[in-house]
């Protein structure tokens, strides 16, 4: 009478020859001469290190690397099409946008106070803050 | 080559460090029973050798991911059943192998050892064995070949400790229905 471990390992002894050579194979292989622990000090804590962190999950890692090369890619891409940064290119660019944007600002709160009689020379230049008793008396006469 | 026997200590500090008899002695302990394993499942010789081959490079690649020794039977079988699952699903991309999950029931089965085979119903236990479903057979031959634990069998089965009990307990319920028909 057998048990059924017994009945079982008996019914595939036969391929017991053929294992030990995918044995001896896999020991001579990958195991003898090339192990992970030669140096079983900081070498062999770095590979568990690298085993544990990285190559349990490497298709997470993976996954994020793709994703951030993807936004990096748009980010770029973004940057080469947009006008300020065309303008940029150019010298003394930054200061003249600047001079262009405060100009666009004038010219709508002259419209939006009612204002029509700016002269071109304010358009190119900022205004400058004036005295508060000339404020004061415009206030009076407004 | 070292012969080990099932009440000896496994090397598997030694092989963490490297050493290649330590290894040949682990694979030795249990190219055999891994085998009769993967044969059961996927009724297939060469396909059970390469799979028990490419268990064995696994484990030596990523023995640092085996966090308790005395648990490297379990991890390696686990190996060897996810490979059996990769195959199942490449020649049946749409089925799965294991079943959805099942009622628990209690289990008051004899021990595995007790169990006793006369030659006369070896043919029908091989048989009624190979009718089981995959998830059936994984767990009762997991259980028999190497006695693992319900906790073991679930961690290596990928399946909880209740589907794993009443699995067991269906597929026992099966084979000795048939046992005890024969005179």
């Amino acid at each position: 009478m057998k048990n059924p471990r017994e009945l079982l390992l008996s019914k595939h002894q036969q391929a017991d020859p053929k294992l030990d050579v995918v044995r001896r194979n896999v020991v001579a292989e990958h195991v003898g001469g090339k192990t992970l622990a030669e140096d079983p000090g900081s070498t062999g804590f770095l590979v568990r290190l690298w085993d544990e962190l990285f190559w349990s999950c490497r298709r997470a890692w993976c996954g994020l690397a793709t994703v951030w090369i993807v936004v990096l890619v748009l980010n770029l891409a973004g940057e080469t099409t947009s006008s300020p940064r065309a303008m940029a290119a150019k010298p003394g660019a930054p200061m003249e946008s600047l001079r262009l944007v405060l100009s666009e600002q004038n010219r709508l709160r002259a419209e939006l106070l009612g204002n029509h009689s700016e002269s071109p020379a304010d358009q190119s230049e900022p205004a400058q803050p004036s005295p508060r008793s000339e404020n004061r008396w415009k206030q009076k006469t407004a | 080559m070292t012969v080990m026997t099932d009440s000896e200590p496994l090397p598997v500090a030694e092989a963490r460090g490297g050493d290649a008899d330590a290894w040949d002695a682990l694979f030795h302990r249990y190219q055999l029973p891994l085998y009769a394993y993967v044969c059961e499942l996927v009724h297939d010789e060469q396909a059970s050798l390469d799979i028990v081959q490419e268990t064995f490079i696994n484990a030596a690649r990523h023995i640092g991911q085996l966090r308790e020794d005395a648990r490297f039977g379990s991890w390696l079988f686990g190996i060897a059943h996810q490979k059996c699952i990769q195959r199942w699903r490449r020649q049946r991309p749409d089925s799965d192998p294991v079943e959805m999950h099942e009622t628990e029931l209690a289990d008051r089965e004899k021990n595995p050892a007790d169990w006793l085979i006369g030659k006369e119903q070896e043919e029908r236990f091989m048989k009624c064995l190979a009718q089981l479903t995959p998830a059936h057979r994984a767990v009762l031959l997991l259980h028999f070949i190497e006695e693992f634990s319900i906790e073991d069998i679930a961690a290596i089965t990928d399946a909880a400790a209740g589907t794993v009990k009443s699995r067991l307990h269906y597929a026992k319920k099966e084979l000795r229905q048939i046992l005890e028909e024969t005179p």
